[in-house]
């Protein structure tokens, strides 16, 4: 534990080290998109969240992994001392909470305009609810999905694009179900959840392997 | 009695159909330093991340300290230190910060760190930027970068070291310090492997060199723990009796080429006067004695041209 707090800390720090442009982006970015629920609520539909999980985490999971490899800085860190699972673990922590704090944050400035707005939000509780845990599932989906192209790929331009079709793919079956079958929307919280498993088991599978440190095609 | 720390068994690593690395043994011994020569492209890279489990070789072992480095083994990183192309530090920190996560990855104290670096990093901007934090790594010069990294791979004395071109970038007194560092770390029983194109590296530092080619390591030069060459040249007359009197006191062929003598010794602060007594005595005269200046350039290609 000792070893994966050190990797957060440090992809904590290097954020923190940022631009300020960096800064800019995701408070423009956060701003925006809690304005989203005003128009229907804060059921504006699982596909805004799922969509707004795809930028933030695949955003993360690009510098987190594919920048490391990019500089070289990988083969270092993989012969440091820390565990394999360590870095791995200590990385996709640190996309995660980043991931799920910004549409935290992001949930939280959407009650402000919606009490502002003086519309009454108290019965949205439990779809707010449901929307957060259909966020949280979709951005471990995410974060696991992009770690496994991050290794896997030779080029990770596409990655975002990749996620994207993923959850767009999972999201069409799900409103198929629904349509047909009246499917509950925590199902699709179970099936990305499935999805993150699976991905994340790969993703430490190529981790453990060579491809951690082949070059990459930008 | 010697003991080898590396120890690499009819290794092979491929590349999709390509092999990079095919049935190459070697190994080295502990204390030793093993320089690492070869063309652009001849595997030398990918030796190193073999030895340091980045890859998966193919057929063969591979040995360190009697790890198998593709087991990842933390304890097996943990004394190994290691600089490599990049200097893997994060950019967005600062130096110190940077050496504290690599401390924590080598199980080193930080109270242990600052000594190490007091101690033997005074007088350079490291030892400033440790105690003052100093600025983001990414600000820094590619030479106090290599000189980070290697501050790095000498934290807390590992036992074996693997340097990748370490000298690259760096000014003369850093270079200097390199050396000194790399002697410190001999001295306190460490075994290196340094790949380098700069040939002065190789032929300051190290015991032994061996040249990647044809996909296999061949032996170039051999060198005394002292760091004189073994090799050694008489300027006499020539006679097949003299020739007989070297080759029995040497144990090794004795060639003359040029006026000279050439011939490898073991032992020669017990050999060497032995040989010119008894050369002496046979009525040889000798006009000049001494070992060999080790032409390293020369030696590799000599390699080249005979294979």
């Amino acid at each position: 534990m000792k070893t994966i707090s050190a990797i957060l800390r440090k992809e904590w720090n290097g954020f923190l080290g940022s631009e300020r442009g960096v800064f800019a982006i995701y408070a423009i970015l956060i701003f925006s998109w809690s304005f989203i629920p005003l128009g229907g609520g804060l059921a504006a539909g699982p596909v805004w969240w799922l969509f707004f999980s795809v930028i933030i985490s695949g955003n993360f999971a690009t510098t987190v992994f594919v920048s490391e490899r990019l500089n070289g800085s990988m083969e270092i860190l993989l012969t440091s001392g820390f565990t394999r699972g360590a870095v791995f673990f200590g990385k996709v922590a640190f996309i995660a909470c980043m991931s799920i704090g910004i549409g935290m944050l992001c949930f939280c400035l959407a009650f402000v305009w919606l009490s502002i707005s003086g519309r009454p939000h108290a019965a949205l509780f439990t779809e707010a609810f449901s929307d957060a845990g259909l966020f949280c599932a979709g951005t471990v989906m995410n974060v696991a999905c992009g770690a496994w192209l991050s290794i896997r790929l030779h080029s990770p331009r596409i990655i975002p694009f990749i996620t994207l079709l993923l959850t767009a793919f999972i999201v069409a079956v799900f409103y198929g179900l629904a349509y047909a079958a009246s499917a509950p929307l925590w199902s699709l919280v179970i099936f990305l959840s499935v999805v993150s498993a699976v991905c994340l088991y790969f993703a430490y599978k190529e981790f453990n392997g060579e491809k951690v440190i082949q070059p990459i095609d930008l | 009695m010697t003991k080898n720390i590396v120890i690499v068994e009819r290794c092979v690593k491929r590349f999709g159909a390509v092999a990079v690395i095919e049935e190459c043994s070697f190994s080295i011994d502990q204390g030793s330093v093993f320089g690492l020569v070869g063309r652009n492209g001849a595997g030398k890279t990918t030796l190193i991340r073999l030895l340091l489990g980045l890859l998966k070789p193919d057929a063969g072992a591979l040995s360190v300290m009697g790890f198998k480095p593709w087991n990842h083994d933390e304890a097996f990183y943990r004394r190994v230190g290691v600089a490599l192309e990049h200097d893997g530090f994060s950019g967005n920190l600062n130096v110190k910060d940077n050496l504290a996560l690599f401390a924590v990855a080598k199980g080193v104290a930080w109270s242990e760190v600052e000594a190490y670096i007091k101690e033997f990093w005074n007088g350079t901007f490291l030892h400033d930027y440790v105690q003052g934090g100093g600025k983001k790594v990414k600000y820094l010069s590619r030479g106090q970068r290599v000189q980070c990294g290697l501050c790095r791979a000498f934290m807390g004395w590992p036992s074996v070291y693997f340097f990748d071109e370490p000298t690259v970038a760096l000014d003369v007194d850093a270079y200097d310090h390199f050396c000194m560092m790399s002697r410190e770390a001999k001295r306190r029983g460490g075994t290196m492997l340094i790949s380098s194109h700069h040939l002065s590296t190789i032929e300051e530092l190290c015991d032994e060199v061996g040249i990647l080619d044809n996909k296999q390591l061949h032996a170039v030069d051999q060198r005394k723990p002292d760091g004189s060459s073994p090799n050694w040249s008489l300027v006499a007359d020539f006679s097949n009796d003299f020739r007989a009197i070297i080759e029995q006191c040497s144990l090794h062929p004795a060639t003359y080429s040029n006026g000279a003598w050439r011939f490898f010794i073991e032992s020669a602060e017990t050999m060497i006067p032995e040989i010119i007594a008894r050369l002496a005595a046979a009525g040889c005269r000798i006009l000049r004695v001494g070992p060999e200046k080790n032409d390293l350039k020369g030696k590799i290609r000599t390699h080249y041209e005979n294979h």
